[in-house]
């Protein structure tokens, strides 16, 4: 990704420019427009001082935390639970539904 | 028969009223419906009403009642949910346009669980676009003003359901919190706000914003008003395997309490009339018995910046459903690929910037420097609410460094906004269950707000806290003045 990066594996010194916006939009699959790029371009360079200070906060013997610590159930058993949802009630919010099928534009 | 409640009763006043025969269900739900229309007419805190189902619910609990049946915990109490908790009446839009029209084929566990409780559903509230926001701006629909005074936001990303529980009593208003939006809100419109411990309520039918952070809650007009909610809707639920398996259960200790009061929560940023109202609340309670400890939690002044990477890494996730395939709005498009760009192309400003940042934290490359360390400093963030709670049952700090400030005022520059959120995003990263109340207003007559922190799980002390500061104290009766008119 073209984001003139000095040293991604710390994050310091990190930028966006134009470029990267582009690309990382192109990740989300979101458009964007190119008046719309010089300001993203500014958002991502003061959101990225903004969290750089993560770094002298971190240490390395923490373990990373992927979700809130919980007291939850046990995994259920892995078979299938059918839910009582009505299936035409769900097709009616489809954009384009002929059933059973959602409708696309051709992939290929 | 019908002898309405004063407006700035209590849901549990309200519902005491009915249990007694004073009050004609239908009748106050027909007023209430009335006033909660006319607040949206100044507020615009309403995406809309649900009066059919409202009034068709209210008949049958009336029905209940009139054939003797004994009253549930909730029986005839108004309440509306948050645009992004599904329900089968009315739209769930999240205030986007991409979900315009959206109707939700199933109901957010916590909303069954209300209405099998009696409550009875009488609207939708507007928010920020996807709960990402925190002055309900960035709603695709409308801004939501303040009913303190109209030129003020009301906080968010809860904005309406906050201004609806500051203009009229009886009901309460679920919102949701990733990173404060009940509890900012309650703040900036001086009502009570509950963010339960992750876990505590299902997130069943809330539409996802931040997975690890999200949780339902209660906006009240008082903390006993929250008590009652969360007993109706907390539990396990087989459709959330995140929910918790243990039981909530009220702190009916009368020992005293120890109460910390972090350094960290009055650092510069808070104004000083908002850390004046916090001390002397502190102080109240002191005065009555509990015990004040200044602690350290050396990890906040990092909080917003961990949450900022976090959340938005979430975002980026769990918003990639919004293809215009399976539901929502579709943009019109030749070819698969620009049918998912022309569809997403509706997201607004904000929730666009989130979903940028968030893919960015996470693609190759960047993500350890950026995604994995946040979650690293999130455990000691965590840690730092484990340390302090090893010595105190609660904390208490302000909720919102800053009163409500100037619609407009903050929306063009994002991290100003974000910096509302000092305060607030903190128990969402650890987990725990936090609570603003208000404690006073400020010299323009604005609400300020009192946060409360508990361990994880005890929202019995945290409740307990509450509800004697609003024994020892009359804020929370305080109906903002463009409110609904009288009861």
């Amino acid at each position: 990704m073209s984001t003139g990066s000095q040293d991604a594996a710390n994050g310091a010194g990190v930028t966006v420019d134009e470029r990267g916006v582009r690309e990382i939009a192109a990740l989300a699959q979101l458009p964007v427009q190119d008046s719309e790029i010089p300001a993203l371009v500014r958002h991502f360079e003061r959101m990225l001082e903004f969290v750089a200070r993560l770094e002298e906060a971190d240490r390395a013997d923490a373990a990373p935390a992927l979700h809130a610590p919980r007291a939850a159930a046990d995994l259920r058993a892995d078979v299938p639970t059918p839910r009582p949802m009505d299936r035409d009630r769900m097709a009616q919010n489809a954009p384009d539904w002929d059933a059973p099928f959602f409708v696309s534009p051709p992939v290929i | 028969m019908s002898n309405l409640p004063p407006a700035n009763a209590s849901s549990l006043e309200y519902w005491e009223s009915v249990c007694a025969g004073d009050c004609d269900v239908v009748a106050a739900v027909e007023h209430y419906l009335e006033v909660i229309e006319h607040a949206d007419q100044s507020t615009s805190a309403l995406l809309e009403l649900t009066r059919e189902s409202a009034l068709t619910d209210a008949h049958a609990a009336q029905q209940r009642l009139a054939a003797g049946e004994s009253p549930r915990p909730l029986e005839g109490v108004p309440f509306t949910a948050k645009g992004n908790i599904a329900t089968t009446a009315g739209t769930t839009t999240a205030a986007s346009q991409i979900l315009t029209g959206y109707q939700s084929a199933f109901e957010a566990t916590a909303v069954a669980r209300l209405r099998r409780a009696g409550a009875i559903l009488v609207g939708k509230t507007n928010l920020d676009e996807f709960g990402m926001g925190s002055s309900t701006e960035n709603s695709s629909v409308q801004a939501t003003r303040n009913p303190w005074q109209l030129d003020r936001v009301p906080g968010g990303s809860s904005g309406g359901a906050a201004a609806l529980a500051a203009a009229h009593g009886w009901g309460f208003h679920l919102g949701s919190d990733t990173g404060g939006s009940i509890r900012q809100p309650a703040a900036f419109c001086g009502v009570t706000g509950l963010k339960p411990t992750y876990g505590r309520v299902s997130r069943y039918g809330l539409l996802s914003f931040a997975s690890s952070l999200d949780q339902i809650g209660p906006l009240t007009r008082s903390a006993d008003d929250a008590g009652v909610v969360l007993a109706a809707m907390a539990g396990h639920d087989a459709y959330d395997a995140t929910t918790l398996v243990d039981p909530w259960r009220p702190n009916a200790s009368s020992q005293p309490l120890r109460i910390g009061v972090p350094t960290q929560f009055f650092a510069a940023g808070v104004d000083d009339e908002v850390a004046r109202a916090v001390r002397d609340a502190a102080a109240q309670l002191e005065a009555d018995g509990c015990e004040l400890v200044t602690v350290s939690l050396p990890y906040t002044e990092y909080a917003n910046a961990c949450y900022q990477v976090v959340s938005t890494a979430e975002v980026s996730s769990n918003l990639s459903r919004f293809d215009g395939v399976h539901y929502g709005q579709r943009g019109a498009a030749p070819d698969l690929g620009d049918l998912y760009a022309n569809s997403r192309a509706q997201f607004g400003a904000e929730v666009r910037r989130r979903i940028l940042l968030g893919t960015f934290v996470l693609s190759a490359g960047y993500h350890d420097a950026y995604y994995r360390r946040a979650l690293r400093v999130r455990t000691l963030i965590r840690e730092d609410f484990d340390a302090a709670f090893a010595g105190v049952d609660v904390l208490l700090g302000p909720t919102s460094p800053v009163a409500p400030f100037p619609l407009g005022d903050k929306i063009e520059d994002p991290l100003a906004l974000y910096a509302c959120d000092v305060l607030t995003v903190s128990a969402n990263l650890a987990g725990v269950p936090a609570l603003s109340l208000p404690c006073g207003l400020d010299v323009d007559g604005l609400p300020i707000g009192l946060q409360l922190h508990a361990a994880r799980g005890d929202e019995g002390t945290l409740l307990r806290v509450a509800s004697r500061y609003q024994e020892l104290t009359d804020h929370h009766r305080q109906l903002a003045p463009s409110g609904g008119g009288q009861g």
